[in-house]
């Protein structure tokens, strides 16, 4: 990589005026369910269509770090992960504002998302070849184990009932599903509606299950008139604080940079596996996990931002997306005459250094612009259930139909925020549903690959695992995964703690 | 004997309605999941296999959990039960009560009229008609119309000028 022209572009004042803009939209936009990254990214592609690649790219850069981070503001704040990466953010971030420390949990998660995203940064500087030649040797069998490692992952962290989150992942899987089959073309439980065929928005799922189902929760409790006081005294962790999680921090980062650098995976699985990692190896949290444990923000913090900065070292290195907004990258880089890879960073280093050194000032103006208004923003929570609660249901409405123009998606919305309502109430977790849409494609269509590639035969699809050191490694953390989740283990687990 | 509350009561009848839709709709998946499945000759990399996969596994989750359901129903004191849909009846009332039932209804009409209406009245009245339906402090009404023409203006602002999304 020709770190001259990481220099040469970071120290030019348009470049950096436009990945300072760039953070902040993103960061709002990412903060309000029904927006994302990703939608906002298409849209700067018509707006930077005439523009030269260099200031586009860094208009897209900032908003892709601003975005990423922005999904755990309405998560601490509304209990609404503004994208699914936030899920975990939302478990010990709510709790937190519950206890009026929304400020508190704000500061640490720009912290946290600062740490991990020059952690990531820092990889993809001076990593990137090693870490995407690793990551190429993942076979489509390997994808599939990743996906359920997410699904076992977050069945795990959801509730008490370790069959009534399997079930949620599962429910999430089949409703995956629905749609026409982009192999085959068959149309899946889609009942002749055409909305259907093109399978159902995940993020209209989303919004309905946190969104408008905890809208509706905090509507039956208004009667209780529970007062969530802020403090807002203490913004800013302090030194020794950070230091103190450092170490946590560092894992997730690194775990995050390198589930990140995985094509097609993103910080979504990332931030529940750091949450999963925070969760056991964290001996004796000063606060239970659930209840707003310093450690279950940290992890997943610094793990999705990480991502962000492994999402482009398989574009860089090879022209493959990370996710879905390096995906709209690539496509910005086309529309501009550009195909990423290995010939972009030898003829066009200043394009690679944009996207490096972007990344890298983007997220030190994460810190700034993170901690402005937190005060404000944390006020939020103290506003009257009765003003809040439907302005946040207005939201999911208009959220929903800002996806794609269509009523439909609002309707999907108001059903699960129905369901998930019911589900909340008797300890189903909403949260694996929602991952399991998500995880339906990554897992169906790598594990038809590996089925097509043993020519139908599950024996030697199945024997295919113990004949390369990843899959094994993924395979046996699954088993352990299921089996530290049955009866029998974590009976053994209890008996033991009770004897110490 | 201390008479239990209707929270209590109708605890079982309120998770056996829920897992009675989840297991009605697992069966319903398998059933349509093995006719696809049938129409690609039972090919094991086409696309009938999944679903079949992931619904065989939704019932068997559903039935263990209709087990364990069942076998915590025996172990518990049993309540006075008035019939079974009475007690499911009851269940519903308990779970949502009426003002999440109305709040919901005026949820369902905002949708219902965004599209012939547009967007700014119709969020102006569902913004102003919920907050006076549920607001226990009792602001002023004049406080409640400015607040909901602020946040449908901030919307329409975010929305449709900045994303230019196209709102009805």
């Amino acid at each position: 990589m020709d770190y001259s022209a990481i220099f040469t572009v970071i120290t030019d004042p348009k470049l950096v005026a436009l990945l300072f803009l760039g953070v902040l939209g993103g960061m709002y936009i990412g903060a309000i369910p029904g927006l994302s990254g990703t939608m906002a990214a298409s849209l700067l592609i018509s707006f930077t269509y005439s523009w030269d690649v260099l200031p586009a790219l860094a208009v897209m850069v900032g908003v892709h770090v601003g975005a990423v981070y922005g999904g755990s503001r309405s998560a601490i704040l509304l209990n609404i992960p503004g994208a699914p990466a936030a899920i975990a953010t939302a478990m010990e971030g709510y709790p937190l504002a519950k206890k009026g420390q929304a400020a508190k949990a704000i500061g640490i998660t720009v912290m946290q998302s600062v740490l991990g995203g020059l952690i990531g940064c820092l990889i993809l500087l001076l990593a990137t070849e090693h870490v995407a030649k690793f990551a190429l040797q993942f076979a489509a069998r390997d994808y599939v184990l990743l996906g359920m490692m997410g699904l076992v992952l977050i069945a795990s962290l959801g509730g008490n009932s370790f069959l009534k989150s399997l079930l949620c992942g599962a429910l999430g899987l089949f409703i995956g599903c629905i749609g026409l089959d982009a192999v085959d073309g068959v149309k899946r439980f889609t009942f002749g509606i055409p909305y259907l065929y093109g399978g159902i928005n995940y993020v209209a799922i989303m919004i309905g299950v946190f969104g408008f189902a905890e809208a509706l929760s905090q509507i039956r409790d208004i009667h209780l008139n529970i007062e969530m006081k802020q403090d807002v005294g203490k913004v800013r962790p302090d030194f020794k604080e950070v230091l103190h999680y450092f170490p946590l921090a560092l894992r997730c980062s690194l775990l995050g940079t390198f589930v990140g650098a995985l094509p097609g995976t993103g910080g979504d699985i990332a931030a529940l596996m750091a949450y999963d990692h925070a969760k056991r190896s964290t001996k004796n949290p000063k606060v239970p996990f659930g209840e707003g444990a310093i450690e279950g923000l940290v992890a997943p913090e610094s793990a999705n931002n990480a991502a962000v900065g492994g999402a482009y070292i398989p574009v860089l290195a090879f022209g493959i997306p990370g996710d879905g907004y390096c995906a709209i990258v690539i496509g910005a880089l086309g529309i501009h005459g550009l195909n990423p890879g290995p010939a972009l960073m030898m003829n066009q280093p200043e394009v690679v250094g944009i996207i490096a050194g972007g990344l890298l000032l983007a997220n030190i103006f994460l810190l700034p612009i993170g901690f402005s208004g937190i005060r404000v923003f944390a006020k939020i929570v103290e506003i009257p259930r009765g003003i809040l609660m439907p302005i946040v249901m207005a939201l999911c409405v208009i959220g929903s139909y800002a996806l794609n123009g269509n009523i439909i998606d609002v309707c999907v919305m108001l059903f699960f925020g129905f369901l998930g309502y019911f589900m909340k109430r008797h300890d189903y977790p909403v949260g694996s549903m929602v991952l399991g849409v998500i995880l339906c494609s990554l897992i169906e269509r790598n594990m038809r690959r590996d089925w097509n590639l043993t020519h139908d035969s599950l024996w030697a699809s199945f024997t295919g695992i113990f004949s390369s050191p990843i899959s094994i490694v993924l395979f046996a953390v699954v088993v352990a995964m299921v089996i530290g989740q049955t009866p029998f283990w974590r009976n053994r687990k209890k008996r033991k703690e009770k004897a110490k | 004997m201390e008479e239990k509350s209707r929270e209590e009561r109708t605890l079982f009848y309120r998770e056996l309605t829920l897992w009675l839709v989840l297991a009605a709709f697992s069966i319903w998946a398998f059933g349509n999941s093995i006719l696809i499945w049938k129409s690609k000759k039972f090919a094991v990399s086409s696309c009938g296999t999944f679903p079949v996969v992931l619904s065989g596994l939704m019932l068997i989750f559903s039935f263990a959990i209709g087990v364990s359901l069942f076998r915590r129903r025996k172990k518990e004191e049993k309540t006075e039960t008035k019939g079974f849909f009475r007690g499911i009846l009851e269940g519903f009332q308990e779970e949502m009560p009426g003002h999440v039932g109305i709040s919901l209804l005026i949820a369902v009409g905002y949708v219902a009229v965004i599209h012939p209406v547009g967007y700014v009245p119709a969020t102006l009245l569902f913004l102003v008609g919920e907050m006076l339906y549920l607001d226990q402090k009792k602001h002023k009404f004049w406080m409640l119309i400015l607040t909901a023409a602020g946040i449908t203006l901030a919307f329409y602002l975010i929305f449709v000028k900045l994303f230019r999304v196209r709102l009805p």
